[in-house]
């Protein structure tokens, strides 16, 4: 801002080129003004409702099917036995389980409402993040079998860590992908 | 031309050359790109490894608290459940407190570690303590975060325990929805909001 002063007119013609997003597509993110980032904001609550309906009555329980089809096998070659597997995963599709793996939605709310970004960067942040979200519900849903059947410490500190994983993998999948270090200011 | 005048010499040479220069690439195909994207995403390759070593050690000292049974999350999910009671009884509900179980005009809630903002916070500290900035304004963002996500997240169990008492239905899908969306939006939010004070600042 203190730059711009001392620009003059050539100053308000940069300004006006640095809006576009730049050629790597990076978002520049700094620039975002007050209004931008409450238009981001409402943006996000408004594309995450929408896509919440969706998932909680269309995609949520194939989602969990994907996930219980890929557990299985790393299950049954941990020992787990067909039944408890089974059994368990009837429990956990009683529950609703489909919704704590809710936050792939979060994630593509965020894509989408991401301000200044190329098109390629926002389906690259749903390439990247997709798969590994995918993973951390596959390790969770995995990690409650020793936990719970053989009281295992280590199961037990995964299960507690997705609480914190849940929202630092996506932040940290769309600040790689959005956040352009250069356009920060960093000294 | 050149090369008619060369003779036999001069195409040995040529071929020394191209088999000089084919063994070149293939060294440069291995490390060249790889070392290529790490310097280029030098800073962010920093950023990410330093956020994730400071969640890991926050997520420690959370798991230690808890496995230890010391009782600080007992206390700060009790504290909770008294200021959600004490808002409540400002806007003149029936309201009843029994340590973590806060009761609204018969309607219950169970206030739990994830109610807490604990991970939102744990989360956002870690972004702003990786990023590159100094450590008065990293403190700044901490000291204005937290509390901020505390505040939204008391905000958000509000919302939920009157979307619960009046519209039940309702209450498993808000849960879902306030719950995680909330916890990223917010984190992500205050972030943005943060890098711009230190703009403002001129820390950039």
């Amino acid at each position: 801002m203190v730059k711009d002063k001392h620009r003059g007119d050539g100053g308000k013609k940069e300004a006006k080129a640095d809006e576009k997003p730049p050629a790597n597509g990076k978002c520049d993110i700094l620039n975002l003004t007050k209004k931008q980032i409450l238009i981001f904001l409402l943006e996000f609550l408004v594309v995450s409702a929408v896509f919440l309906v969706v998932w909680y009555y269309y995609l949520g329980e194939y989602y969990q099917g994907a996930i219980f089809f890929c557990a299985r096998p790393i299950l049954f070659a941990m020992g787990c036995p067909s039944a408890l597997i089974d059994i368990s995963f009837s429990h956990v599709a009683q529950e609703s389980g489909y919704l704590v793996n809710f936050n792939l939605v979060p994630l593509v709310a965020l894509a989408i409402a991401t301000p200044n970004l190329i098109p390629r960067k926002r389906l690259e942040m749903l390439a990247i993040g997709i798969p590994i979200l995918f993973l951390l519900h596959i390790l969770d849903l995995v990690a409650h079998f020793p936990m719970d059947v053989y009281g295992s410490k280590l199961a037990q500190m995964v299960v507690y860590s997705i609480g914190v994983s849940e929202v630092a993998v996506p932040f940290i999948i769309w600040f790689v992908i959005a956040v352009s270090f250069r356009s920060t200011g960093k000294k | 031309m050149t090369a008619r005048k060369k003779g036999k010499g001069g195409r040995t040479q040529s071929k020394k050359k191209v088999a000089h220069s084919d063994k070149t690439p293939a060294k440069k195909g291995i490390l060249t790109p790889i070392l290529e994207i790490v310097k280029e995403n030098g800073e962010a390759i920093k950023y990410v490894a330093l956020f994730l070593a400071f969640c890991f050690a926050f997520y420690m000292v959370y798991y230690a608290i808890t496995v230890s049974g010391s009782g600080i999350m007992v206390h700060v999910r009790h504290v909770t459940a008294l200021i959600l009671g004490a808002i409540f009884s400002l806007v003149g509900m029936d309201v009843v407190v029994r340590g973590d179980v806060l009761t609204i005009n018969g309607f219950s809630m169970e206030i739990i570690d994830e109610c807490t903002a604990v991970f939102s916070s744990i989360v956002y500290c870690s972004c702003v303590l990786a990023y590159p900035a100094t450590p008065k304004h990293k403190a700044l963002g901490i000291l204005f975060g937290v509390p901020s996500l505390y505040a939204i997240n008391l905000l958000r169990i509000f919302v939920l325990a009157l979307v619960g008492m009046h519209n039940p239905e309702m209450f498993e899908f808000m849960h879902v929805y306030l719950w995680q969306a909330s916890f990223i939006i917010f984190v992500v939010v205050l972030f943005l909001i943060w890098l711009k004070m230190g703009a403002a600042d001129g820390e950039g």
